[in-house]
């Protein structure tokens, strides 16, 4: 008898993702609703009825402005330009994504090559210059091959496009800090472009200048912290990295559960590998 | 939750980003969650659509006096009833791998895993909608069996049974499936 501890647990491990589209639905729809029954006493009018409040309000607009003339002025606030600009012409990108649900390290080449691979062995790469995946676990030696449309460039890309279209300018200065026995320099930048904001905090070491690691939530899921680290622009990524043909001496991983309409679904369902949205 | 008391007020004056922290916070359960109830993937997803519409709607009136997620949970389980209830039920959509099975572990693994899953969601809807709703707001949802009773206004001894008879019918499927 299978012990009910195993039916609990795979109970627990169900676990279905919303779709873009479903999002996007569900979030215009309910958006509209709290829009139709917003409070007709807006809250600004109730600041400026308060005496006290206004007097507080006021002091904290001068201190936003005071802030934020600071960050133009601030000098090292260029080492943040440049780290933007670095990082819209680089033609490779390699870093380190740190996420909830584990870590892997990130190959991209412009404009139709990535590669991601896991720390316990898994590896993905994708060509979207001919549209195919390749799935390989390195512990058994096995391979998954999946072709899909080219069109799905747009989205398995996004945490890329995202970094290149941070802004010029960051929105705050988050200070110094020390992190594991280096000092830097934090900016907090928005990304508004989507039906979510992304919020990016940049943090640059403050000796050197050099990006250390980057810091990306949404508001839609702000438990879904993500941490790039040890990014690199434009180094040499030879070919080899992106090719999507098996290697010789893996072999093939044998599904025979699933129909050929299941493995359409299959992949699918497989297109948003480390996307964000 | 504190910090879901937070976003609800903040919902209630028509801060959107809030509202979008909620279904950030929650949209993947509640689809899970109906996925389970309802078996199909289109039906949950309009149940939480609904779900989510109608908790804007009464946004204004709403009073937060538990945790949040077992609330929208109650929603979904109380919409998926009223659905099932008026349409003939369809065939089991299978579920494949999700994108979140390639993130979380070792890809081609995932697969079998992801196998056991279907099997479970096969074995789930086998069994009477009533048991399938305890097993899954208890085990899923983290309600308590009172919460339950007093959700779906029944005796405490009738959730704690059909949790029971739930739990036996599923381990048996799920058993002949192992053994076929």
């Amino acid at each position: 008898m299978r012990p009910t501890d195993d039916i609990k647990n795979l109970i627990k491990k169900m676990e279905d993702k919303t779709s873009e589209q479903m999002d996007k639905r569900i979030i215009d729809d309910v958006l509209q609703t709290l829009e139709n029954s917003k409070t007709t006493t807006p809250i600004g009018r109730f600041i400026m009825k308060n005496p006290i409040i206004k007097f507080t309000s006021a002091a904290v607009i001068v201190l936003a402005i005071v802030g934020i003339l600071q960050i133009g002025n601030n000098s090292s606030n260029n080492a943040y330009a440049q780290t933007v600009e670095k990082l819209r012409n680089s033609r490779t990108l390699t870093y380190t994504w740190h996420t909830d649900k584990g870590d892997y390290i990130v190959y991209y080449k412009e404009p139709y090559y990535m590669r991601r691979e896991q720390a316990n062995g898994g590896i993905a790469i994708e060509d979207y210059k001919i549209g195919k995946r390749l799935y390989l676990d390195t512990n058994i030696k096995q391979y998954l091959v999946m072709d899909f449309e080219r069109k799905d460039q747009v989205k398995q890309f996004e945490e890329i496009d995202m970094l290149k279209e941070l802004p010029n300018k960051a929105e705050k200065y988050l200070g110094v800090e020390e992190k594991d026995g280096r000092l830097l320099e934090g900016y907090l930048g928005r990304d508004k472009s989507g039906i979510f904001t992304f919020i990016f905090k940049v943090w640059l070491d403050k000796q050197t200048k050099e990006l250390v690691s980057i810091e990306i939530e949404s508001t839609l899921n702000p438990e879904d912290r993500r941490v790039m680290t040890d990014i690199n622009f434009d180094i040499e990524l030879d070919d080899s990295l992106f090719n999507t043909v098996p290697p010789a001496d893996y072999s093939p991983y044998v599904r025979p559960e699933y129909t050929p309409e299941e493995l359409r679904e299959l992949n699918t369902r497989s297109r948003g590998v480390g996307g964000l949205r | 939750m504190l910090q879901d008391k937070l976003l609800v007020i903040k919902c209630k004056y028509g801060n959107k980003d809030a509202m979008c922290q909620i279904y950030g916070r929650y949209k993947d359960f509640l689809l899970t969650l109906a996925k389970g109830l309802v078996g199909e993937q289109e039906l949950a997803e309009d149940i939480v659509h609904d779900v989510f519409v109608n908790f804007a709607l009464s946004i204004k009136k709403f009073k937060l006096t538990g945790s949040l997620k077992g609330y929208l949970a109650t929603c979904v389980s109380n919409l998926a009833r009223d659905r099932i209830r008026s349409r003939t039920r369809q065939a089991v959509i299978l579920e494949s791998v999700n994108e979140s099975n390639w993130e979380s572990s070792n890809p081609l693994q995932s697969l079998a895993e992801s196998e056991k899953i279907n099997r479970l969601r096969e074995a789930l809807e086998q069994i009477p909608y009533e048991q399938r709703e305890v097993i899954l707001l208890h085990i899923k949802a983290g309600m308590k069996f009172r919460e339950i009773a007093e959700s779906q206004n029944q005796p405490l001894s009738t959730i704690h049974g059909r949790y029971r008879y739930g739990i036996d019918k599923l381990r048996s499927l799920m058993n002949s499936e192992v053994t076929k």
